[in-house]
């Protein structure tokens, strides 16, 4: 019976202790990155790429877009050191021809390691190379991790 | 003058051909039907890789004797018109040429071969006065000028028979309603001069998407775009297109298709 109340006290102890213990304080940077990517796969009207971001966050980056004549979704995922981040992207094409242009925004969904519970947002431009399939993309975003 | 309303009353005569290829249509509608699309995949399409897709329409004129003024084909979402690499260049004509429908020109008209995306032919049947013969063309579908609704279209139809008038008519692919990915509508005026005692029937339009013999170039170098990316799985009961045909005389069609899958 002693045993129990002293185990309890310890439990209380901590959960204590860990309650009082600041929080790791969020933080909100500006980041911007320019991604290379190239073509892995297509099915149908979806295009499977990865590739490389560099700037605020470099890292590699795999990505699938779904793809219509008026609107490009889909999610992007960069891996900078100690962790992911996970986009949804919406996209518009902005001109025809061999490489037409897209712009659109975008918004983080999920983080993981230390940009786990990541938020945020932003928007893009790109290009991408219909014949390769090659995109290269320009963003800029808040990121709250 | 008698042989260039002839040869407009013919021009229009390909153009509602043109028209019709998307207008009517069912894989699998009886004989009877006043109009009739089938859809398939080109030789050797598998599953996950690039084929034609080959759309054949087939109106009876006795039943739907009236010019076609517009047409809608729609088609499923899991199929990668646009990552076909199909129409990469845009196909720019004046906007009178639409208006007229009959135009001056060889070949594309001045157009790029990067903008075919689509080739087929068109039969008709011609009425003028108490003469009564077939005509067919070629047709082939160019991709246009990128617009905030879609991707301009530009439809040639070259009359081969008996007569060699060109046709140009315009459209847009753009959203379509779920559960398709997106649609082509051709819109087909009347031909101004036609004379008013010419008539014609659409009887037959075939185009092939992504056909093989389409070429493209790429700073000099030629090659061919390939079809339509196909997914890695067929969905139940096979591929479902739509059209939708809208008459001069105030009557419409809309008619389902199944496109068979093709093997893995």
């Amino acid at each position: 019976m002693q045993g129990k109340g002293r185990l309890f006290g310890a439990v209380v102890a901590l959960a204590m202790v860990t309650a009082a213990a600041p929080a790791a304080e969020a933080r909100t940077i500006s980041i911007r990155e320019a991604v290379s990517l190239h073509l892995v796969r297509k099915s149908g009207n979806t295009l499977y790429e990865s590739g490389t971001a560099t700037g605020t966050l470099p890292g590699n980056v795999s990505a699938r877009f779904e793809t219509s004549l008026t609107k490009v979704t889909g999610t992007v995922t960069i891996y900078p050191r100690g962790g992911s981040i996970t986009i949804d992207v919406s996209g518009t094409p902005r001109s025809a021809g061999m490489k037409p242009r897209l712009a659109g925004s975008m918004r983080v969904v999920r983080g993981s390691g230390r940009y786990r519970g990541a938020s945020g947002s932003g928007s893009f431009t790109g290009v991408v190379n219909r014949r390769t399939w090659a995109v290269t993309v320009n963003a800029t975003a808040r990121l709250t991790y | 003058m008698a042989r260039r309303r002839l040869a407009a009353s013919l021009t229009l005569l390909l153009l509602a051909v043109a028209g019709a290829f998307g207008a009517s249509g069912s894989a699998a509608a009886a004989p009877a039907a006043p109009a009739r699309l089938d859809v398939g995949f080109g030789a050797g399409a598998r599953l996950g890789a690039p084929a034609a897709i080959e759309a054949t329409l087939r109106i009876d004129p006795r039943a739907l004797p009236a010019p076609l003024t517009r047409l809608t084909l729609q088609y499923p979402a899991s199929l990668g018109i646009t990552t076909s690499g199909l129409g990469v260049a845009g196909c720019r004509r004046p906007a009178a040429d639409f208006r007229l429908v009959s135009i001056e020109g060889i070949g594309l008209a001045g157009c790029s071969p990067n903008a075919v995306m689509a080739l087929g032919d068109a039969r008709a049947a011609v009425r003028v006065g108490t003469y009564r013969f077939p005509a067919t063309a070629t047709v082939t579908l160019l991709s246009g000028l990128y617009g905030g609704d879609g991707l301009g279209l530009v439809a040639f139809v070259d009359g081969i028979n008996p007569l060699g008038y060109k046709l140009a008519y315009r459209g847009l692919a753009g959203a379509a309603p779920a559960p398709f990915g997106g649609q082509l509508t051709m819109t087909l005026p009347m031909i101004p001069d036609l004379p008013e005692d010419a008539s014609f029937a659409l009887t037959r339009l075939r185009l092939s998407f992504g056909d093989p013999r389409i070429v493209y170039s790429d700073h000099g170098r030629r090659y061919r775009p390939g079809g339509i990316e196909l997914p890695e799985t067929c969905p139940r009961g096979g591929f479902r297109f739509r059209a939708q045909l809208a008459f001069a005389d105030g009557r419409g069609a809309r008619i389902a298709a199944r496109a068979r899958c093709p093997r893995r």
